[in-house]
């Protein structure tokens, strides 16, 4: 079910699985190009757990997705802002690798392979260095001074500047459960199999935060 | 870890990264070529290919020695990730 949330900066699409749940979890998606390629495998996880009686709200950040806001006009505040937002909604947030930057002010926090700003952003400085023949370097430099493109994205200095900075807070429940890395795939792909038994492990989880 | 055992890691890396049958991947031979070869190969999948070379081979890649002659064959692409791998 396709829903909207308010922002400071605008409305946004939302997508819902498993309406009318007790419980309802925030599902924030992976960022950037591992946003495409992990997509399908999100919606298959928000699939089993509406499956097993959880529901999801899973957002699209501003700039993002179908947004009508210019991911250059973003910041890494307005993400962790409008998720915040959508915190008191739900028992706890479920975040897909770069994401676990963004669920701070959660109270219970399940995490899929977090990873640091740093190391999201050089991944794209260097598709964009390989792409470009430029060197990673000059890249770097050149996105803390003016929005540059990046693998695609184009993204404001003070975005850059913060994301590279940011490290997810401790304090989450980390997933033992292990599983094909989609996230570096290099085209979108999925795992019912694996998007199972990741359902199975939020669903214990949640339901323990719930208690 | 020895060079054949380098070669593997970098052969499933490939194999992981670009979703080809094992199969395929078991044929790589040193000359067979990557990048410009491969159309799954985009610069973003070299980005996470080399990124997961890095975390199964407990490597730093230099970015400056990131150019299409590293990834140009399967040969070039291993000699490199042997070099940075075994001491």
């Amino acid at each position: 079910m396709i829903e909207s949330y308010t922002w400071r900066g605008g409305t946004e699409y939302l997508l819902r699985h498993g309406a009318g749940s007790r419980i309802t979890l925030l599902v924030l998606p992976a960022l950037f190009e591992e946003a495409n390629r992990m997509r399908r495998f999100t919606v298959s996880v928000m699939r089993c757990l509406a499956d097993l009686g959880i529901g999801t709200i899973l957002p699209d950040l501003p700039g993002t997705g179908e947004s009508l806001t210019n991911l250059a006009d973003v910041t890494l505040q307005d993400w962790r802002d409008a998720v915040s937002g959508l915190i008191g909604k739900t028992v706890g947030t479920v975040a897909i690798r770069g994401s676990a930057l963004l669920d701070g002010d959660a109270q219970h926090r399940w995490r899929l392979a977090p990873d640091s700003g740093e190391r999201l952003l050089h991944d794209l400085t260097r598709a964009t260095a390989f792409s470009e023949e430029v060197s990673a370097s000059e890249i770097d430099q050149k996105a803390r001074m003016v929005p540059t493109r990046l693998a695609g994205n184009l993204i404001s200095p003070a975005f850059y500047t913060a994301l590279h900075g940011a490290v997810p807070l401790e304090g989450a429940y980390a997933s033992p459960v292990e599983g094909s890395k989609l996230w570096r795939a290099a085209e979108p792909g999925d795992d019912p199999e694996y998007a199972r038994r990741i359902a199975q492990d939020i669903a214990a989880w949640a339901t323990t935060c719930a208690a | 870890m020895t060079a054949n055992k380098v070669r593997d890691v970098v052969r499933d890396v490939l194999r992981d990264v670009l979703s080809i049958d094992a199969k395929r991947a078991a044929a790589f031979d040193a000359e067979t070529p990557l990048f410009g070869a491969l159309p799954e190969l985009d610069s973003m999948a070299v980005a996470g290919l080399l990124t997961e070379l890095e975390d199964r081979l407990g490597i730093i890649i230099d970015d400056d020695d990131v150019d299409g002659d590293l990834l140009a064959t399967f040969g070039s692409l291993t000699e490199y990730a042997i070099k940075k791998s075994v001491k």
